[in-house]
């Protein structure tokens, strides 16, 4: 669906983006993580083709996008990380001037405004001035006044940020159905608890580069390898511990009482094949299981093995 | 199609609901009828002496109304156009606005007619007060007409500049203050440059050229000038069709030319080309904001 290749982007002579590469499919929610600065939002922008790059392709469905201005604003649709809103417009104009600012105009354009308004639960608000709702009544209509063109790819740049918890379940509906109806979504944050249930696919960008990129299980799987293996051990403690150390792919181990944390250098089979030599090796043993990585860790790992290289 | 320019339904929707125009039509119209109505006293003051009416006093009135209204309008037009699209950034909707199917001219159209719009409902609002040199006649409608139209024109060109440096300023307070200054210049500065260049750079010769000289090159800086041409239509009407050469021949030494005599024509068309030219920048400020 998305292909970008080599985006390069200079600031006042500093390099925010350097040979940046990011490939989404048809239907993925994408969550693009990264620290302040990271560049995400300069990846958004000239997604949305509000910003121009200085190198690299973008191509969309295989065609070039920036330089298409009519595929690109009919392909895209983008919510800023700051949406302002105009004084003294109704939720129902200012959907009729971002339908109308799209082509949708008279019965047409108020059917697509009006069906969207119920999906995000605004339809009640649209005769409420949209300056006086709340931040995340706004979000809502936000979300709403992107989708009015049917945009095949979805931008949202830090959407999370102050998102009360109603908006949070009305974007994450949304977000599902779009999925559904084969809509791509990249999504920008660097709030990661909120990016683990939104997200089917992550990248993580740092310092104007793609770190790694999948399906969100299969990176936590591939980082999940790295975290420490645990065990509760009832019986025969001394027997596992000289059986452990005999093993080459455990590197270390911690005892607390009967719990053994091990580092362990091994894939998923790995760990069955060392589940059953304690079993049968009489060991009586209540739970075996990896310590489960969460977004923040899987970013730190990333981020720190790049200072690391640098 | 301009009702169709979602830019300038939404900006006619957002500016008519505000206090701010409301102030601006209150204040516009209550000091032109406060002078037209002070004006007026007088000359009924004077024709209740006199026991005749003196129509060139007529004629003053209508001088200054139309004069006072010209001003009114070039003053209030760059705090009008001064938000127009860095209003759009310091509110941080000019990322949605660009980012729907709508192309920079349209949007800048949009805002141009939505200026525009303000000014010919002010221009439309201020007849009744204007409509006080109708009393005693010696005004024609042709003549009110005529005034009205060049004002829109002059209007028109100092809206485009204003859209302009909003195009390409990031805050709107510092476009107000470039448009303001380009008002300025364009009023005062190209006047300055006349006299002053003629005094400084030709005082020796003027005896020896007196009455046949031809018109100098920095004079032609006054065809930007939307008080010159104004001033220009005015005694055009009054009967004075030399009014520019007078003006700038105030020591008698130029010869008339086919631009001195078509001034009016000529400056207006000038002023829509630097207006189209200014348009023209304003479209390129929103895409090079990329």
């Amino acid at each position: 669906m998305l292909e970008i290749k080599g985006l390069c982007k200079l600031y006042g002579g500093e390099s925010v983006l350097d040979n940046f590469e990011m490939e989404v499919g048809k239907g993925q929610i994408f969550g693009l993580i990264g620290s302040n600065g990271a560049g995400k939002s300069t990846v958004i922008k000239i997604l949305a083709g509000i910003m121009n790059p200085d190198k690299g392709r973008v191509l969309i469905e295989g065609k070039p996008l920036l330089s298409n201005a009519d595929l690109l604003k009919r392909t895209i649709g983008y919510i800023p990380d700051h949406f302002g809103t105009y004084p003294n417009l109704t939720v129902k104009e200012y959907m009729e001037f971002f339908s109308s600012a799209f082509g949708l105009r008279g019965l047409k354009g108020r059917d697509r405004w009006e069906t969207l308004l119920d999906q995000v639960g605004m339809r009640s608000h649209e005769n409420d001035f949209v300056e006086t709702l709340s931040r995340g009544m706004k979000q809502r209509v936000c979300l709403a006044r992107v989708l009015i063109h049917e945009p095949k790819l979805l931008l949202m740049d830090e959407p999370v940020a102050g998102m009360d918890p109603v908006t949070r379940s009305v974007v994450k509906e949304m977000l599902k159905r779009l999925k559904e109806e084969g809509m791509t979504v990249i999504i920008s944050s660097h709030v990661l608890t909120e990016m683990t249930d939104l997200c089917t696919h992550i990248g993580i960008m740092d310092r104007g580069q793609m770190l790694v990129q999948g399906e969100q299980t299969e990176v936590f799987r591939r980082i999940n390898m790295s975290n420490p293996l645990h065990m509760m051990i009832l019986e025969g403690r001394d027997q596992a511990v000289s059986l452990l150390k005999r093993d080459p792919s455990v590197k270390s181990i911690s005892i607390e009482g009967g719990h053994f944390a091990l580092q362990f250098d091994g894939d998923e089979q790995d760990e069955s094949n060392l589940l059953s030599m304690l079993v049968d090796s009489g060991i009586r043993i209540q739970a075996f299981y990896r310590e489960p990585g969460s977004l923040e860790s899987l970013f730190m790992e990333v981020t720190k093995e790049r200072s690391g290289e640098s | 199609m301009i009702i169709r320019n979602p830019v300038y339904v939404k900006e006619v929707r957002v500016n008519n609901r505000s206090y701010r125009q409301t102030s601006v039509f209150l204040i516009f119209n209550g000091l032109l009828a406060a002078v037209g109505l002070y004006v007026l006293g007088k000359i009924i003051g004077g024709m209740n002496k006199e026991s005749a009416v003196n129509y060139s006093m007529i004629l003053q009135l209508y001088t200054i109304i139309s004069t006072l209204e010209c001003c009114m309008l070039l003053l209030i037009v760059p705090g009008l156009t001064a938000g127009s699209i860095s209003g759009e950034r310091e509110r941080q909707t000019f990322d949605s606005l660009v980012g729907t199917a709508m192309t920079p001219v349209s949007i800048i159209l949009g805002k141009l007619m939505a200026v525009m719009g303000t000014v010919f409902l002010l221009l439309i609002s201020s007849l009744p007060v204007l409509s006080l040199v109708f009393i005693f006649g010696g005004i024609r409608y042709t003549d009110l007409f005529w005034s009205l139209g060049g004002m829109f024109v002059l209007i028109f060109y100092v809206a485009s500049a204003g859209i302009c440096f909003s195009s390409w300023c990031s805050r709107s307070l510092v476009s107000a203050i470039v448009s303001y200054a380009f008002l300025f210049f364009s009023a005062g500065g190209t006047v300055l440059i006349s006299r002053l260049t003629q005094i400084l750079g030709l005082e020796s010769d003027v005896v020896a050229d007196v009455g046949n000289r031809a018109v100098s090159w920095y004079h032609y800086f006054l065809l930007c000038n939307p008080i010159v041409t104004f001033y220009a239509i005015l005694n055009r009407q009054a009967g004075s069709h030399n009014a520019i050469l007078d003006f700038i021949n105030y020591r008698n030494e130029y010869q008339a030319n086919l631009v001195t005599e078509h001034w009016i024509l000529i400056s207006l068309m000038v002023q829509v080309l630097l207006a189209v030219l200014f348009l023209w920048m304003a479209v390129q400020g929103i895409k090079n904001k990329k």
